[in-house]
């Protein structure tokens, strides 16, 4: 492998820190390359309709562009022992990858010219730059033998391109020289603007004439020459200003010839899809074609997992020679250097984490006897009338073996009580099912109960004993990453020093500790909320509003009794809200703060359209939630505004106050609140999972 | 007799006058000016240097940027003009200087303070006066004692409206290779640092951190912030090889380790499109420009900065030394 040997396999991050033969030695693919299911055939490089694939902040599209580039093609052409031209008729194409940013298309606004003028300018630069870049392919294409009998038929075919002024070139060394001369006098034009306020360009080709033309040109030099698309690979066109992209969705509906345009950009960077074409938009699938990286991960959890776990053996393989996993016959799976958190109720952990004390002192039993002798001051609360009520319900909730049952025991009684039943038949029937499930391990209501809310009662049994909450194994980093290979690299990278430091020996003796994966995936949280610090003003709002969505989340959590279970989600119709929370919401989805939530629950009240979301799972150890997504939370337009707009503060608060008074005893709320909810829209709400 | 191609020299920075005005023995005596120029802000720095210098006429530079009210501003002579593009913003304030006769370009002495002019301005400015022909101008450059809030001083404020090159620096693409490599000059502004090695996410990153340092200190706190920005900067081990150091209030020095930086990193691979982004001090700023000026613009370099809504018009407290330097254009 050429490049460095870093001291941690996951340290780069990012498909730009890869050299060539680090991308093509480190692409992983969850199919064959020619098999219609794989990455690379979903780029749809050959295929002549223009293609946006876009992705959020590391979901692989620069990988995947640059992997599919001429220069790693000639890579994979010399390793099959294929010439470039027979190579570029087997791929059906050859890739132009250009990066928007190299551009530096701030240059091409202001210095006293006007918009149109400035566009003028950028469409010409483009077009030399493109028309440049395609020589330079076209002059690696071309072995000894051909170059020679056609080199000239081409230089002469591509002068008739240019609208005046044409080059007199007689091969194509010179004819890029030449067109490298015009770009200069273009810089230097753009650049001196800025001192003599004038900028009177000399364009000697209009738009689309050499992209297009220079490949129609080259291919009608020879029949030998045809076979194959000039795929131009527009990378970053987030970088573009509006008025740029309208100039670059013109060339993807003006599209002719053995030419095709493959954009790779950021989600939230498509600004327009309008042209200069009497101002019409173009159209997905009639115009162009659309790949989202990371919805196509999301959408296919199982494709997903295989992936990652592909991308992170190969990166052992390659950068960890040390390592004792793999896939080369070595036995140990790659899951299993991980330590997973414990799940198991029977679990001696759980005993340890209520630090072996008897029953009656663990944090959980006191909460509840506390709150219970509370309310006896107040009049009390249905089947309990006195202290010895209260004994006998504490007496019937208690599992000195077991601290995690008696955990959903004590929660059972809360949620018993929101809802007014009688507590001391409740804690009777707690019992009877909670003696069953021990005995019988068997499914059930009871075993239903514990799975759901199993992540929210240890969460808080984690806090109770003030031990920060676990976060690991491998499927549980693959959830947090959100169909994004690189959240996952970063969750590993922050782990793996995590445990280097903690002197583990990461993949090659053990396993991974719990804590330094939880303090990995605390520092990989962190990492992505500080990205957002330096978006300044509309970075801000949408720190805010995670921020107190986290917070009511958290209320929800760490609740006597949680409205829903492990809730990071939300649902919202699509006309509720004001207009600063509505686009705060979609800033935020566009930052991936949050991601929309696919097939969800099915819509039943049709008139209305509802937006479900979640907070994306690499932060959620921030705020010590849940990664296992459960309940969906309906937002009211008041909870809607009082998140999302930042100026809402104290609406805020009283919603949190509301919140926190529904979900703790003594429920003064809740009652009311079910009356709400019985008059609200509540299709999208979690079942009631103690409805019995 | 074989001719083999010659390297072409390096600018020798080191003939230029860098003189202390200001530092442990109290002021010292310098030239008297035609025409000083200053930006204003709270900062008791550009006031006390401001009140020092003496000069036929002086002008307070306002930058919107600063945020100041009206009644914040000095009685003094200003120059405010409504453009936030350096360009037409500088244009407006050396042309309008030629017009009325105040700036003339073969006679007279000046002398500019550029504590806290805006750095893109700063660089402007500088390649404005040479290309109008101007051979030598004094710049003068204060350091605070410390920063407020230590590291955590925040400098840039709202949001970074983006990134490109600054105008009259934007190189050519012409020259440019197939990789990109950016120096950064280290300042302590973590959020513009980010926001660049983000926007130029494909770039080799090198570090050009101010060292001595204005203050024992100040490297440290400097460092510490470019921490934060560990990921943007893809420079995860913090890698030794990727770092250089240049003297925080010397721009010559500065400029000729950005040449150093620059010719070994030609000579690993020609193949180059380099850019340079001065977050350090305006010192170090004011080396980047000269850097560009004399050697980086053949070399088709451009320097791009990510341009904030606003600046905090105050960052340092008090004047710990203050330094001249000579600038032959």
């Amino acid at each position: 492998m050429s490049g460095m040997t870093p001291s941690n396999p996951f340290s780069l991050t990012k498909a730009n820190d890869l050299s060539d033969d680090q991308i093509q030695e480190l692409w992983v693919d969850i199919a064959p390359a020619d098999s219609p299911d794989s990455l690379f055939s979903a780029g749809r490089f050959a295929s002549p309709m223009p293609t946006f694939i876009l992705g959020s902040k590391g979901s692989g599209k620069t990988h995947l562009m640059r992997y599919a580039s001429f220069a790693l093609q000639k890579k994979r052409f010399e390793k099959h022992r294929l010439g470039p031209l027979a190579g570029a008729r087997a791929d059906g194409y050859v890739g132009i990858y250009t990066l928007c940013s190299g551009l530096e298309t701030g240059r091409f606004q202001g210095k006293g010219q006007s918009e149109e003028a400035w566009l003028e300018v950028f469409s010409y630069y483009l077009e030399l730059s493109l028309g440049i870049a395609a020589l330079a392919v076209i002059d690696d294409l071309l072995v000894e033998d051909i170059q020679n009998s056609i080199e000239l038929r081409i230089c002469t075919a591509v002068s008739r391109l240019f609208d005046f002024d044409p080059p007199s070139a007689k091969d194509i060394g010179s004819l890029i020289d030449e067109l490298e001369r015009r770009r200069r006098e273009l810089d230097y034009q753009v650049n001196n603007a800025a001192f003599t306020g004038e900028l009177a360009p000399n364009i000697t080709a209009s738009r689309g004439r050499l992209i297009f033309g220079i490949p129609q040109a080259f291919q009608n030099c020879s029949s030998d020459l045809g076979g194959f698309l000039f795929a131009y690979q527009l990378d970053e066109l987030e970088n573009l200003t509006e008025a740029q992209q309208k100039h670059v969705n013109t060339l993807v509906r003006d599209r002719r010839g053995p030419a095709t345009l493959k954009i790779g950009a950021r989600q939230f960077g498509i600004k327009t899809h309008a042209t200069m074409s009497a101002g019409e938009e173009n159209i997905r699938d009639s115009e162009f074609e659309e790949l989202r990286l990371d919805l196509r991960f999301r959408r296919n959890e199982k494709t997903y997992r295989d992936l990652v776990a592909l991308l992170v053996e190969r990166r052992l393989q390659n950068f960890w020679p040390q390592s004792s996993t793999g896939l080369a016959g070595r036995s140990r799976r790659l899951s299993d250097w991980f330590e997973e958190p414990k799940r198991d109720p029977f679990d001696p952990f759980f005993v340890r984490l209520v630090k072996g004390v008897p029953s009656p002192q663990r944090p959980h039993m006191a909460r509840l006897r506390d709150a219970l002798a509370d309310q006896l001051s107040r009049g009390g609360v249905r089947g309990v009338r006195n202290d010895q009520d209260i004994q006998a319900i504490m007496s019937a909730v208690a599992v000195p073996d077991a601290p995690l049952l008696e955990k959903l025991n004590t929660l059972l009684i809360f949620n018993a009580w929101a809802k007014g039943l009688d507590l001391a038949q409740t804690a009777a029937s707690v019992r009877a099912d909670c003696e069953a499930f021990v005995s019988t391990k068997g499914a059930g209501r009871y075993r239903q109960k514990l799975d759901h809310y199993k992540s929210d009662l240890i969460a808080q049994m984690f806090r109770d004993g003030t031990f920060r909450y676990n976060y690991g194994g491998l499927d549980e980093f693959t959830r947090m990453s959100e169909g994004q290979p690189r959240a996952l690299i970063t969750l590993l990278k922050q782990t793996f020093d995590w445990a280097t430091f903690q002197g583990e020996r990461p993949f090659e003796a053990g396993s991974i500790s719990l804590d330094a994966e939880s303090k990995g995936a605390l520092a990989a949280a962190d990492w992505f909320y500080n990205n957002m610090r330096k978006a300044g003003g509309e970075g801000q709002a949408i720190l805010i509003a995670i921020d107190r969505l986290a917070e009511l989340f958290r209320i929800n959590r760490f609740a006597d009794n949680p409205i829903e279970c492990s809730l990071i989600g939300f649902s919202v119709s699509a006309r509720v809200g004001s207009e600063t929370s509505q686009r705060n919401l979609r800033l935020a989805l566009d930052h991936s703060f949050l991601v929309e939530i696919l097939g969800g629950q099915s819509e039943r009240n049709s008139e209305q359209v509802t937006g479900k979301f979640q907070l994306n799972r690499m932060l959620v150890p921030k705020w010590g939630l849940a990664t296992g997504r459960r309940g969906i939370k309906p937002l009211s337009e008041a909870e809607m505004n009082a998140i999302f707009d930042p100026r809402m503060g104290e609406a805020f608060e009283k919603v949190k106050a509301d919140w926190a008074s529904r979900m703790n005893a003594p429920f003064d709320r809740a009652r009311r609140a079910s009356k709400d909810m019985a008059t609200r829209d509540v299709g999208e709400s979690q079942d009631d999972l103690f409805g019995d | 007799m074989t001719f083999s191609a010659i390297e072409p020299m390096a600018h020798d920075y080191g003939l230029y006058l860098r003189q202390e005005i200001f530092g442990a023995r109290g002021w010292q005596a310098t030239d008297t000016y035609d025409l000083f120029l200053s930006a204003f802000n709270l900062g008791e720095r550009t006031g006390e240097v401001y009140g020092r210098i003496e000069a036929t006429e002086k002008v307070w530079l306002i930058h919107g940027e600063y945020g100041l009210s009206g009644s914040e501003l000095p009685d003094d002579k200003k120059f405010e003009f409504a453009s936030t593009d350096e360009a037409i913003y500088c244009k407006a304030l050396i042309d309008g200087l030629l017009a009325n006769g105040n700036l003339d370009v073969s006679r007279t002495r000046l002398c500019i303070d550029i504590t806290g002019i805006l750095r893109p301005h700063l660089m402007f400015i500088t390649l404005y006066l040479k290309r109008l022909g101007i051979r030598v101008v004094d710049m003068l450059y204060a350091e605070p004692k410390h920063y407020a809030l230590k590291e955590k001083t925040p400098f840039s404020t709202g949001s970074i409206l983006e990134v490109r090159p600054v105008r009259g620096f934007e190189g050519a693409s012409s020259m440019r290779g197939g990789k990109d490599f950016l120096a950064i000059g280290m300042g302590y502004d973590d959020r513009l640092l980010a926001a660049v090695a983000e926007s130029k996410d494909k770039a080799e990153k090198h570090q050009v951190f101010g060292l001595p340092s204005l203050r024992a200190d100040m490297y440290q706190e400097s460092v510490l912030r470019s921490r934060r920005a560990a990921d943007e900067l893809g420079d995860p081990n913090f890698a030794e090889t990727h770092r250089s150091f240049a003297p925080a209030n010397d721009p010559f020095g500065t400029a000729s380790v950005l040449s150093e930086v620059i010719q070994q990193r030609l000579t690993r691979g020609c193949d180059t499109s380099l850019m340079l982004c001065p977050l350090g001090t305006k010192a170090q700023a004011l080396g980047f420009a000269l850097y560009h000026i004399f050697e980086g613009d053949p070399l088709g370099a451009r320097i791009v900065f990510p341009f904030s809504e606003g600046y905090s018009p105050k960052t340092g407290t008090g004047l710990a030394r203050a330094w001249l330097y000579r600038v032959e254009l």
